[in-house]
């Protein structure tokens, strides 16, 4: 079989080396199923060990290797060499600030965003042990399920101008796993979600662009998610000027 | 170089041009869809001015009537409509996204809203177009 | 101002869907069917003077002019950011929705008068 080689144009930013954004070029040899990750630690093993990038489960699970490939963001443990041409770009994730090389800096989204949607089921008041387990439907659990399956990969972060625009957007991911719980018929904490959702740099700065949904590489739709959760809290804007006293 | 132990992070987001916007094919028709409402506004402000025109009478009615059969405004106006056709193309298309919750309080699946709302929004036009002709 | 967020947009939206099922029809009559001839009578004074008496349309005319207005301004406040205009994103919309009042109001007007 011939061996195929291709050129990986890695864009980098390392200031021990050099100053500023600069490309550095490799060569790399693919064998059939190598995906982008692939390439990147054939570089750093046997060319350049002071290539810098984040990577760890390697299946698509962990969320850390995201990039930006061929200008479109990416998963990139999970992305075929075979869909590519001989010649191929990989930059940091677009939106983030840069550490290193391929490292992007989402501690704003870890630290401040996701925490600030309780992102975790909140009881009023929490049912007696001997009361067993809080029972739940299919039906009820497929309300929720696309929006739970995030693993925090920031590429529809990436993806979004909005976001780009705004840093302090809170943006898609976190949006999208608040409605997570917001469905979950478990879950009592919707009203102090909402007073997030519907206060400043949330729901009303999407502007609907949609490219979350089409960059997520778990089926996740966070355009919709968003759009719902707009919808919903309109409702309850709209029920407290009618019905003041309904506010609990 | 930095004093040894001393880390300092780069703080540069990559740059985005101020055309991110064609970038690729979707946002270039995102980016459309959000410019529909310039010429829309427009017609918003020609049925205003109609309206002032109306107010002071028949004959400046009817002279703004005339002026807008002259080829340039029937131009400006294919253009808007054009824009407006854009409008309800990609307003429609968003519509299984989050409307019909509203309605039923359900997800419905997309294909039947799609449907629905083109097939509503051809048959209101025809329904106005013709009674206008008609007249 | 953060309360009233939920209203714009709840406008927008109507007006947004209210614009793509009516307005290519009403732009195609009054801008292109109605100069050319081909709806003349639809276009002609009486006709709209007319239509514009009762206080029914007058109502309907408002409701699809001020929602359709305020869509257009919202969205128009949204460009600015968008198209990396630097204004300030608050100012941008808060300017496109006080605008979209201002037209509405003179639309009351307008209507009253008449
Ligand atoms: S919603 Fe999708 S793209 Fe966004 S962080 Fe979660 S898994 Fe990644
Ligand atoms: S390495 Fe874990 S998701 Fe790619």
């Amino acid at each position: 079989m011939l061996e195929r080689r291709i050129k990986v144009n890695v864009e980098r930013q390392n200031f021990e080396l050099q100053e500023g954004i600069y490309t550095q070029s490799y060569e790399v040899p693919v064998m059939d199923g190598m995906m982008v990750l692939d390439a990147l630690n054939y570089i750093r093993d046997e060319i350049d060990s002071t290539l810098a990038f984040r990577w760890s489960c390697r299946m698509g699970i962990c969320g850390s290797c995201g990039m930006t490939v061929d200008e479109q963001p990416r998963l990139t443990c999970q992305d075929n060499l075979n869909e590519y041409s001989d010649e191929i770009s990989v930059a940091p994730l677009n939106n983030f600030p840069v550490i290193r090389d391929l490292v992007v800096d989402i501690d704003d989204f870890m630290q401040k965003k996701l925490p600030s949607v309780s992102p975790w089921l909140i009881r009023k008041e929490e049912a007696p042990l001997d009361e067993g387990e809080y029972l739940q439907s299919p039906a009820e659990m497929a309300k929720y399920a696309d929006n739970s399956a995030c693993i925090n990969c920031m590429l529809c972060y990436s993806a979004c101008p909005v976001y780009d625009m705004e840093p302090n957007f809170v943006g898609p991911a976190a949006m999208a796993l608040a409605q997570r719980y917001n469905l979950d018929s478990r879950d009592q904490g919707s009203g102090a979600r909402y007073s997030v959702l519907s206060g400043p740099d949330a729901l009303w700065d999407c502007t609907f662009v949609g490219e979350c949904s089409v960059a997520c590489p778990k089926g996740v739709n966070p355009a919709e998610a968003i759009q719902r959760a707009k919808v919903e809290a309109a409702q309850r804007w709209a029920k407290s000027i009618i019905m003041p006293w309904s506010q609990k | 170089m930095t004093p040894e132990g001393q880390t300092r992070r780069l703080i540069s987001k990559r740059p985005k041009p101020r055309s991110w916007w064609l970038l690729n094919k979707r946002y270039t028709i995102y980016m459309l869809r959000e410019l529909t409402a310039i010429p829309l506004l427009g017609f918003v402000l020609l049925c205003l001015y109609q309206l002032i025109k109306l107010s002071a009478g028949q004959s400046s009615y009817e002279s703004l009537l005339s002026a807008m059969s002259s080829p340039a405004w029937i131009l400006i106006n294919a253009f808007i409509l054009v824009a407006s056709i854009l409008h309800s193309v990609t307003w429609i298309l968003l519509m299984p996204k989050g409307l019909p919750e509203f309605i039923v309080g359900i997800r419905v699946p997309p294909a039947p809203v799609l449907f629905g709302g083109f097939a509503t929004w051809i048959a209101v036009s025809g329904i106005i177009v013709t009674i206008c002709i008609r007249l | 101002m953060h309360k009233l967020e939920p209203m714009w947009w709840g406008l927008f939206s109507v007006g947004g869907t209210i614009a793509a099922f009516l307005l290519p029809a009403m732009i195609l009559v009054v801008g292109i069917l109605g100069p050319m001839g081909i709806a003349s009578e639809a276009t002609s004074f009486v006709r709209i003077d007319s239509a514009l008496d009762g206080l029914i349309s007058k109502i309907g005319f408002v409701v699809v002019f001020s929602t359709i207005t305020m869509h257009c301004m919202h969205r128009i406040g949204a460009l600015v950011p968008d198209l990396k205009i630097p204004v300030s994103k608050k100012l941008a919309s808060a300017i496109g929705h006080l605008g979209a009042l201002i037209m509405t109001a003179a639309v009351l007007v307008l209507l009253l008068d008449s």
